[in-house]
Parts: C-alpha cells; sequence; structure tokens
C-alpha cells in the first residue's frame, strides 16, 4: 500500500480470518500512517465465485481462483483516541468511502482521489493449530462399544421362561402342563409352548 | 456418455421415479378404498386371536375384496419399479459426482428417499405389506419432491471436511435409520388410528378396516425400531469418531450433534415404554412419532435454519 506521496506504508501480509468451509475470508488493513489515514475491508476468496443473493464467496477452499475485494476509506481510524479495537474489524463512523474494487495478485489499484495505492502481491497459506490432549477419548470409545453390545443383547437376546409342571390326574393318567412368560417383546413364544408341549406328549 | 449427460439422465431417472410413486400411491390408495366400499364384515369365523394374527388384505374374505388387492397388487409392482428407477437416479447421481451421492441435502434426500423403499419393500418380502404401502409411498414422495424443487443442487466437488471413508460408514447407517425411523413412524401412526377405531367399534368398517389389528402394529413398529435404534446409536458413534478425526473433538454439542442426541433419547425413551405398564399402548406410539418429529428437525431444520457444521454445501 502506497499513501498519496508514492510512499511505502505498508508492504507485508495480513491475516485474513476464514468465515466458512471453503475459505471465504475476511480481513482488514489499517493504514494510520498515511494522511487521511486508510482502512481497508477485505475479503479473500481462493476460489471465487459471484451470486446475485450471496455476493461474492468462495466456492472450494484451494486457490484455483484467487482475488481479494476490497473497500477503502479514509478519515479517522479512532486507533487515536485509546480505544480498544479488534485488527479484524475497521470502525467506518467518522470515515469515507473511496471505492471498491477486486483485485487478482498483481494487480494495482489506483485509489480515488489520488489517496494512495493498493496492490494485491501475493497470498500466503496459514494454518492455525490447536493441540488437545484428550485422555478419555479411548475410554469413550470403549464403553460406546460395549453400549452397543449392551444394547444389542438386550433387545435381540429373548429371554422366557417355561414352566411344565406333572402331576397324576383323578383318572390314574399323568397331567402334563406347560406355561410360558415371555419376558422380551418376541411373538413366538405361543407357539414354541405349544411346540413343547407336543413333543413332551410325542415322549410319553 | 458425457457427465452432462449423467447429471440429466440422473435427474430423469428421479423425476420417471416420482411419475411411477405417483401411480402407486393412487394404486394403493385405490385398493383401500375399494376395500372400504365393500361394507359386509364378513369376519372369518375364527379370528385369531392376540399374537401372531398376519393383519393381511386377503383376510376380510375373499370375492368382494378382490378389486382392492388387485390394485394393491399393482401398487407393490409399482413400487419395486420406482425403487429401481431411484436406484438407477442415485447411482448416476454418483458417476456424475464421481463420489458416493450423499454430499449434500439434495443427494442425501434422494438416497434417503431409497432408503424407506429399501426398507419397506426388503420388510415385505418377508410378510404382506400391501396395507402399509399408501403410507410409506407418500412420505418418500414428499422426500423426493422436496428434494427437486427445494434442495435441488448441483453436484460439486466434496467439500474437504467431508473426504472420508467415514462418509460411506457414518452417512449410510443414517439413511438406512432415515427409511426405518420414517417406516415406524407410519406404523406408529396407524397403530394410534386403529387403536382408536377398535374402541368405537368401527375398526372393521371405517378406512382403518385393511390394516391388522392394533396390537399387531405396535409390535411391527416395535421391530423397527429396535431394529433401528442400535443402528442409530452406532450412526452418533461413527459421527463421534469422524467428528474426532475431521475437527478435532468428538463431541462439541454441534446442533446436528445434540439433535441426534435428542433422537436417540426419545427412541430410547420408546422401547422403555414399551416395557412399562400403562405405556405399552398408544403413548408408546405417540412416543415414536415424536422421534420421527425430532429425526426431521435434526435433518431439515438443522441443515436450513441453524448454522452448524453440518451444513454442508449450500444446504
Amino acid at each position: 500500500v502506497t499513501d498519496s506521496q508514492g510512499r511505502v506504508v505498508l508492504d507485508d501480509s495480513v491475516v485474513f480470518l476464514p468465515q466458512d468451509g471453503n475459505f471465504t475470508s475476511t480481513g482488514v488493513i489499517k493504514i494510520p500512517d498515511a494522511d487521511p489515514q486508510v482502512g481497508i475491508q477485505g475479503l479473500f476468496l481462493p476460489t471465487t465465485a459471484l451470486d446475485e443473493v450471496r455476493g461474492p464467496f468462495s466456492i472450494f477452499p484451494e486457490a484455483d481462483d484467487p482475488s481479494v475485494f476490497l473497500s477503502a476509506w479514509a478519515g479517522d481510524l479512532g486507533m487515536d483516541a485509546g480505544k480498544p479495537q479488534s485488527i479484524y474489524s475497521l470502525e467506518t463512523e467518522g470515515m469515507e468511502q473511496l471505492g471498491l474494487r477486486a483485485l487478482v495478485p498483481g494487480q494495482t489499484w489506483e485509489l480515488p482521489n489520488g489517496a494512495g495505492t493498493v496492490t494485491l502481491g501475493n497470498y500466503i497459506r496459514w494454518a492455525s493449530f490447536q493441540i488437545a490432549f484428550d485422555p478419555g477419548k479411548e475410554a469413550a470409545l470403549a464403553a460406546s462399544v460395549i453400549a452397543i453390545l449392551g444394547l444389542l443383547g438386550s433387545l435381540f437376546i429373548r429371554r422366557r421362561r417355561v414352566w411344565v409342571r406333572v402331576r397324576p390326574a383323578e383318572d390314574g393318567t399323568t397331567l402334563v402342563e406347560v406355561a410360558g412368560l415371555a419376558r422380551t417383546e418376541a411373538g413366538e413364544l405361543p407357539v414354541e409352548v405349544a411346540d413343547l408341549a407336543a413333543d413332551l406328549k410325542g415322549k410319553s | 456418455v458425457t457427465s452432462l449427460g449423467l447429471a440429466e439422465a440422473s435427474n430423469l431417472a428421479i423425476y420417471a421415479t416420482m411419475v411411477t410413486l405417483t401411480f402407486a400411491m393412487i394404486a394403493f390408495a385405490i385398493s383401500f378404498a375399494a376395500t372400504r366400499v365393500s361394507a359386509p364384515a364378513s369376519a372369518p369365523a375364527l379370528v385369531p386371536a392376540g399374537v401372531g394374527a398376519p393383519g393381511a388384505l386377503p383376510e376380510h374374505g375373499a370375492a368382494e375384496v378382490a378389486p382392492g388387492i388387485r390394485s394393491a397388487n399393482i401398487g407393490m409392482a409399482l413400487t419395486w419399479l420406482s425403487f429401481v428407477l431411484l436406484v438407477i437416479g442415485v447411482t448416476l447421481r454418483g458417476l456424475w459426482a464421481d463420489r458416493v451421492p450423499w454430499g449434500n441435502m439434495y443427494e442425501f434426500s434422494i438416497t434417503s428417499a431409497l432408503g424407506i423403499l429399501g426398507v419397506f419393500l426388503l420388510w415385505s418380502l418377508k410378510r404382506d405389506l400391501r396395507w402399509l404401502g399408501l403410507f410409506v409411498v407418500i412420505p418418500t414422495l414428499l422426500t423426493l419432491g422436496l428434494s427437486v424443487t427445494v434442495l435441488y443442487t448441483e453436484a460439486a466437488q466434496l467439500v474437504p471436511a467431508l473426504k472420508s471413508y467415514w462418509l460411506i460408514i457414518h452417512v449410510s447407517a443414517a439413511i438406512i435409520c432415515a427409511g426405518a425411523f420414517t417406516v415406524a413412524g407410519a406404523t406408529a401412526g396407524l397403530s394410534i388410528a386403529r387403536s382408536r377405531a377398535e374402541v368405537k367399534g368401527t375398526a372393521e368398517t371405517g378406512w382403518t378396516r385393511n390394516l391388522p389389528d392394533a396390537e399387531r402394529l405396535r409390535i411391527l413398529t416395535y421391530r423397527v425400531i429396535a431394529f433401528s435404534f442400535p443402528l442409530w446409536t452406532f450412526a452418533v458413534i461413527a459421527g463421534a469418531i469422524w467428528a474426532e478425526n475431521a475437527w478435532g473433538r468428538y463431541w462439541g454439542w454441534d446442533p446436528k450433534e445434540t439433535w441426534a442426541f435428542i433422537t436417540w433419547v426419545v427412541y430410547a425413551g420408546y422401547l422403555h415404554a414399551r416395557s412399562t405398564a400403562g405405556w405399552r399402548g398408544d403413548r408408546a406410539s405417540w412416543i415414536a412419532i415424536l422421534g420421527l418429529v425430532a429425526f426431521l428437525i435434526n435433518y431439515f431444520g438443522v441443515n436450513i435454519f441453524v448454522n452448524s457444521l453440518h451444513s454442508y454445501a449450500g444446504v
């Protein structure tokens, strides 16, 4: 970025924060040393797409068709008041919009009113890492596998009780009674009890 | 065949599915209406009592319900045809995108429709489910209709977070659950309708005449949920493993995760209700319907209205 006198006021990379899974990223460039001060809001798109509803956005995280969409402002950045502000947002109150422009790497934008130039030199990939130690992970996995096995057992193992009572009947024969109680949902118990009764009858 | 040709062929197959399914729906509806008009309750002299009474169309007298049976058969045949067409549509979509066709909500929805038909048809090989056809075809048609109108998206490359074999494991389990929960929701709703008719004494004359008795419907509902609940548990756990792999944490109370858990709790509640005195009947069936509602909120609500890590590729 150069100012109105053509002095280079910023020659550095600025971090843009990704906003979605396709790395549509937003960031702000603040030039407090320019006169008047210049602030630029930007949208970095690794793979550029334009949509009537959504405006510019990225359709893929890989830098297949990179570009930045910039909105330049001139005026008071509000940094001198001593109030803390975010480096990722621009307080445009008290500033005047200079214009909008899309740049691809290598292109230069001459700001209106001779306020300076903005050149998109290149982009640098960056990554942030978060290291986490999760000692409960394996225990949780083992517990959930056991839980599934237990669940399968409770749903599909058919518990049932069967009673067989044998006693002499009054006419001298032997009376065999068979009864069953289903402890889980399964419709076949009456059939099984009948089968068992038939089996016992066959053996007598 | 060019890749655009594949896309068009896939869309054509989906539209063809909707046409044949519509005819299947009409056939099932006619079957329902036809058996309903023939009012004389010629119930067989020996009504099989309690468990094990197979509820099916042919039981209700032979001669006067013949037209109903014929159109129910036509409905089944058309449902099979729709299933084949939908398999073709989904497969072509996968070939076009060169990956499993579960990359966005449109693809997931058409595959879920396939899941509903698949669960229903596979089950119908084991028992006579012609009475259920209408109530399976309607939600399938609704799903497909929503897919082609609201959810349609051009196939795009997979977002990197989805590039994992867990996509196949986690999502296929979820798709089968979508199918099974929908079928269970249908049988639960029918069991409530039938049990109300039984209380009012209109079970054999009203529209629920073609249905198995309420207790039978409840057992069917229970079986489908008993099958899909462990599968759903597995889908949630597989999702957690994938999340730990892709996002670095296995559980983060993302809206999708939270609603998956809510769905799980509701169905767990259903299973408990089934073995709790006083809750076994219609109350349990209502819980099964509530479970389906939670599942649908998770599917449509979270993807469309909430900003979730599971909102991919537009929707």
